[in-house]
């Protein structure tokens, strides 16, 4: 009872000093009401994005303040953060919207003031002048993304075709790629699949995502392509978490650990400038249907014998290069032989090559008006090949049709058969007597059909079998990537063989450099396991690096010893080089095993 | 001394493996030839006598209970005879002269109470009644394999064949699963075990006990639902509704 009210008197005190604490602070909340705004980075790249962050101080809940016009931005991403500091026994509380800012150009870019209505009184942050550099045409070289763009041509006629190509080269992982892309005064047309592929630049080595666009201008003039725009979010490891591991590196630094931060990035090609010529006037044939490209014209028939009041299908193919979809329905004049009737034509797209090609078929009944020999006369096709820069009219061969006259037809007779005839008699079968079916006798089917000892290992076996082939395979998959990607682990594997080959070939050879071909082995070899650039190292660095590395200490210390034994021997003979013993090429092999065994 | 290929000693593996399978076959064989000849020759009961210890020595073969059941019904032992069709049946679903003789068998006895099976998961799962235990473990299995395989592959490959392939194969083996755990529910769910009547007539009473009233009474050869059991009582349910307590020592569990 005595412990109960000892307890209550101090939820009392504590209850009491926390309200003489908070009520000044509701105060201050009061009296400091404000509204800031801050920029994370005052100087940016074009390609980098700003985060701003407007708080307003002194408040439990405010609305969103009104932003200024931001012409010069794209605003990305919002957020709210509601922030508590108690400084002195003095809360102070306040509310940051952020904002992430993609400049849309270059040079002294003003964020304008935000406004914010509280209470009847308004409130304002101060302008912030962001600085927006340029991108450098040639600073591509090094760089972890990077965007290009082109065209196969910068000078052709309307409707003509070129291929615009864009790549976006990474060599980190990324996500939400997000493409935009505008070709004001051109048709677009995909040119299949997205390409994924790996590139080496600059000695780099890219993946690269490959999209590729088939354009054709639509009017004359000098066009501009505008820049391609790639919003790219990059993930980049934190230095802070990278193991001494390359393994562990490469499988924790996935982005599914954690471990890396992402990095927002807007690339921009450059604009491209291509000039569309008019087509030529000059010889320019009647009927012409703006078709531009290579194309070719075939017709076929059904049936060239046919008895009068009969049909046939006349099948017209247009198909080529160039801008397909604006293939013309070809006049077919033979209203005077035949009735028509068309069908739907079929269009069909294609790649051909690295252009776009099609084709589109048609297809009309035609009944013949009479008898005898009839023609479907040429159907001509024009247009204008770039290549050759001339028009090309081409025409199908003339069909003939031989039209019989049909064979008076036999009058149908119908007649009805008595319907005794035709009702199925019922068997009349009598059942003398019934039993059961005889036993099964095939001695084969008598096997065991209980899931029991071996039968159940198998099917075990045959659960298990393909997650351990999964496994393997996952593994077997991780391994090849990391062999192709993760220089690191490759020099790591590579080590211990090529100083070995480097030795024999070294013990064979047996001339004057070959005390500087052991040190030279030895050193990559260390270079190689720690992933170290370079292999200009000295003895002691290298029993220290692997230190470092925790290699055990006496192996780290014969290391050590072999090459200033190396040196020493390297050193002595003056102008007249000792060659390398046996014993201590077999010693470097030693040492190299013992290293390669405490791995 | 070369060391032996890995595929000689896993083919070496498999054969010594396999060899118990085959000699147990090879004995079940026999003693099914022996016993056919027996019931060839009339002599039901001893035909009967094999077919039984073979069944006592673990062998589940859906023929072997068929042809027991044969035996059975030609002693004149009708309970015993349906009892082991329906057992057969369980192993062979779709055999046309199991049916039969389980139809015929069934129009012989006095009650003439059909096997009927029905019920929402049942006809929901309605394949069930044409396939067998380990036909539908089998399809599971390959659906596994499949799912595996194309797994594999989509990883090696990454193209869109594959990724159709996996996610097919995902779903297959997800309703293998559910049409595995199905069956099994409606083979060995505590309510879903089937009865079969093995003495000339069983009272069936109001609760367990025998002073109790009696509701009903069945002949031998009368299929019912086993709900549950009480010292040396079942309790039983016909299709109709009707439910009660009987001997265990009356009803053979299919």
């Amino acid at each position: 009872m005595r412990f109960y009210l000892i307890s209550r008197y101090c939820a009392y005190i504590l209850c009491g000093l926390f309200l003489t604490a908070a009520l000044p602070a509701a105060q201050v909340y009061a009296k400091e009401i404000g509204l800031t705004a801050s920029v994370d980075k005052t100087e940016i790249s074009l390609e980098d994005s700003v985060n701003l962050s407007i708080a307003v101080n002194g408040v439990k809940t405010a609305p969103s303040p009104a932003l200024p016009d931001l012409k010069d931005f794209d605003i990305r991403s919002t957020g709210t953060q509601t922030q508590v500091q108690v400084i002195n026994s003095q809360v102070s509380k306040s509310i940051v919207f952020t904002y992430n800012l993609v400049p849309q150009k270059a040079g002294q870019l003003e964020i304008g003031a935000a406004r914010l209505e509280l209470d009847g009184k308004i409130y304002s942050t101060k302008p912030i002048i962001v600085t927006v550099k340029q991108v450098a045409a040639q600073s591509r070289s090094g760089r972890l993304v990077f965007a290009e763009a082109s065209i196969s041509k910068n000078k052709l006629f309307v409707n003509e075709q070129a291929i615009y190509t864009f790549k976006l080269f990474r060599r980190v992982n990324a996500r939400n790629i997000n493409l935009k892309q505008t070709f004001d005064g051109f048709r677009e047309e995909p040119l299949g699949q997205d390409k994924q592929y790996s590139q080496v630049v600059d000695g780099l080595q890219y993946n690269v995502y490959e999209v590729s666009k088939a354009l054709f201008p639509s009017k004359v003039g000098v066009l501009e392509i505008p820049p391609s725009r790639v919003d790219i979010d990059i993930l980049i490891q934190d230095k802070s978490r990278s193991h001494s591991d390359p393994f562990f590196d490469r499988f924790f630094n996935d982005p599914f650990f954690g471990g890396t931060s992402s990095a927002h990035k807007t690339l921009r090609t450059s604009t491209i400038q291509v000039e569309a010529l008019p087509l030529p006037e000059q010889d320019k044939p009647a009927g012409f249907s703006n078709l531009v490209g290579q194309f070719a014209i075939s017709a076929r028939l059904g049936k060239h014998e046919l008895e009068f009041g009969d049909s046939t299908t006349l099948t017209l193919t247009i198909s080529g290069k160039g801008n397909v979809y604006d293939i013309p329905t070809p006049n077919l004049d033979v209203l005077d032989q035949f009735k028509v009737y068309p069908d739907q034509p079929d269009f069909k797209k294609w790649i051909d090559g690295k252009n776009l090609a099609g084709g589109k078929t048609f297809k009309w009944a035609l009944v013949p008006l009479r008898d005898g020999d009839l023609q479907v006369p040429p159907i001509s096709l024009s247009y204008f090949d770039p290549a050759a820069g001339k028009y090309i009219t081409r025409q199908t061969k003339k069909i003939s049709l031989k039209i019989t006259q049909a064979p008076a037809r036999e009058k149908l007779k119908i007649v009805q058969a008595p319907q005794s005839a035709i009702a199925p008699q019922a068997p009349e079968v009598k059942i003398l007597g019934e039993d059961i079916l005889p036993i099964h006798t095939r001695l084969s089917d008598f096997s065991n059909q209980a899931l029991t000892g071996p039968r159940r290992n198998y099917l075990w076996a045959a659960f298990l079998a393909p997650v351990f082939l999964f496994c393997g395979t996952a593994w077997w998959v991780r391994h090849k990537d990391r062999l192709k990607y993760d220089l690191a682990f490759t020099r790591n594997k590579n080590a211990y063989r090529s100083a070995k080959k480097r030795l024999q070939k070294t013990q064979s050879a047996g001339n004057g450099e070959s005390i500087v071909e052991i040190s030279k082995a030895l050193r990559e070899y260390v270079g190689d396991k720690l992933n170290l650039p370079g292999a200009a190292f000295t003895p002691v660095e290298v029993e220290l690096k692997l230190r470092e590395k925790r290699f055990p200490e006496e192996s780290a210390k014969s290391m050590r010893a072999l090459l200033e034994k190396c040196e020493e021997i390297q050193y002595r003979g003056g102008a007249q080089r000792p060659v390398a013993s046996d014993k201590l090429i077999e010693e470097s092999f030693e040492v190299l095993e013992k290293l390669e065994k405490k791995l | 001394m070369n060391p032996r290929p890995l595929w000689q000693i896993m083919v070496l593996f498999f054969l010594i493996a396999l060899a118990p399978v085959h000699c147990e076959a090879l004995d079940t064989q026999r003693d099914v030839a022996r016993a056919n000849d027996l019931y060839e020759s009339q002599r039901f009961q001893e035909a009967a006598k094999i077919y039984e210890s073979l069944v006592g020595q673990g062998v589940q073969n859906g023929y072997l209970f068929y042809n027991l059941g044969n035996a059975y019904y030609r002693q004149g032992k009708k309970g015993l005879s349906i009892l082991n069709y329906l057992r057969a049946q369980q192993l062979l679903p779709r055999n046309a002269d199991l049916q039969a003789n389980l139809n015929y068998a069934t129009q012989n006895t006095e009650d003439k109470i059909a096997p009927k099976r029905s019920g929402i998961l049942r006809n929901l799962f309605f394949w069930l009644d044409s396939i067998n235990r380990n036909e539908n473990l089998l399809a599971l299995a390959l659906a596994n394999f499949l799912f595996w395989t194309s797994l594999t592959l989509w990883l090696i490959y990454r193209n869109r064949v594959f990724d159709i392939l996996r996610k097919t194969a995902l779903a297959l083996t997800l309703a293998g699963l559910i049409s595995n755990g199905a069956m099994s529910y409606l083979d060995f769910g505590s309510r879903n075990q089937r009865g079969v009547v093995l003495t000339k007539l069983v009272e069936v009473k109001s609760s367990f006990g025998k002073g109790h009233v009696t509701l009903f009474r069945l002949h031998e050869g009368a299929v019912v639902s086993i709900l549950g059991e009480k010292d040396q009582w079942n309790q039983i349910q016909l299709e109709e509704d009707k439910k009660g307590w009987t001997l265990k020592t009356a009803l053979g569990a299919v």
